[in-house]
């Protein structure tokens, strides 16, 4: 694969994984990243929140997640949900052997926040 | 900022400074335009410099300083070592991966609870992590009215038992730092609870 068909199968999976984990129960959305930008760069576009790379072959991710604040919010399961998500997907679409699934949470939304 | 814009920004920068540092000197005849140019291009260049009227010899110079000190807030910008990163908190990392935490979202999250305790008016939380685990420094302005001892006890206890809640993290310290409300015109001493 040339190096645009990487970036492109790079931020299509990027893509993916945005909106696999959105679909967590208590992520209220992904980050672009507190201190630096987190982001997956293709041609001519970029997807926020999630950090794709190819190590010796393995795919490695980082997600940056705002959780959303409840009573019940336990980050290390929310953690566990989101990497069970992401490894589902990646095995799903079949892009390779995966690495690490880093899971960084950038900002805690609370509920009032969101509805305002 | 991305890399490369950085990186295109430092090279800019640089070759102002060489060009407004050539045209300088070369207009000052400080050297000779042979002296400061490797290659005959930037010599034909210079040349001109060398032969200014009086009025436009003034204009190139104060244009030169000025570009000069352009290239080099450029540079000290672009070179300047950036905000620290406000550090983040790891929660657990194994063969699978890391899972971190923002600071501040502990900070956050440790004020919000705070303030959900009865007469707490306003907070503000510091937290640092040891090998023991997390320490939560939490300064509260308080309702004059409630007892302070009784308050900073339950605060203590809600913070440790919330924090290690949502983070599986240990909190080995909870330490309250009040003042009885107002802030600014109260000028008793602060009780200090550990």
């Amino acid at each position: 694969m040339d190096a645009a068909g990487a970036h492109a199968s790079e931020v299509s999976l990027a893509r993916a994984v945005v909106a696999a984990v959105r679909g967590v129960p208590s992520v209220a959305n992904l980050s672009p990243g507190r201190f630096a930008e987190a982001a997956t760069y293709g041609p001519g576009e970029r997807v926020r929140g999630v950090v794709i790379h190819r190590a010796g072959g393995a795919l490695d991710i980082e997600v940056h997640v705002c959780a959303l604040y409840v009573d019940s919010l336990v980050l290390p399961e929310l953690a566990a949900r989101v990497r069970i998500a992401v490894r589902q997907l990646v095995e799903g679409v079949g892009a390779g052997p995966l690495g690490r699934i880093d899971v960084d949470f950038d900002d805690l939304r609370i509920e009032e926040e969101m509805r305002g | 900022m991305s890399v490369f814009n950085r990186l295109l920004i430092i090279l800019l920068a640089l070759v102002l400074l060489v060009a407004a540092a050539a045209v300088l000197l070369t207009t000052l005849r400080v050297t000779q335009p042979e002296q400061l140019s490797p290659t005959p291009w930037f010599v034909d260049r210079l040349v001109p410099f060398t032969q200014l009227d009086p009025t436009l010899w003034s204009w190139t110079v104060g244009a030169s300083i000025v570009l000069l000190l352009v290239g080099l807030l450029l540079l000290f910008l672009e070179l300047r070592p950036g905000p620290r990163a406000a550090p983040q908190i790891t929660l657990k990392e194994d063969g699978l991966g890391r899972v971190t935490v923002t600071r501040d979202g502990v900070r956050e999250l440790a004020d919000r609870e705070a303030g959900r305790v009865a007469g707490v008016m306003t907070v503000r939380s510091q937290v640092d992590e040891d090998p023991t685990g997390l320490r939560i420094l939490c300064r509260i302005s308080v309702d004059p009215a409630s007892s302070v001892p009784e308050m900073t006890h339950e605060l203590q206890q809600r913070l440790k038992a919330v924090v290690e809640h949502h983070l599986g993290l240990p909190v080995a310290q909870v330490s309250v730092d009040a003042q009885v409300a107002p802030l600014l015109s109260d000028r008793r001493p602060r009780r200090r609870v550990q």
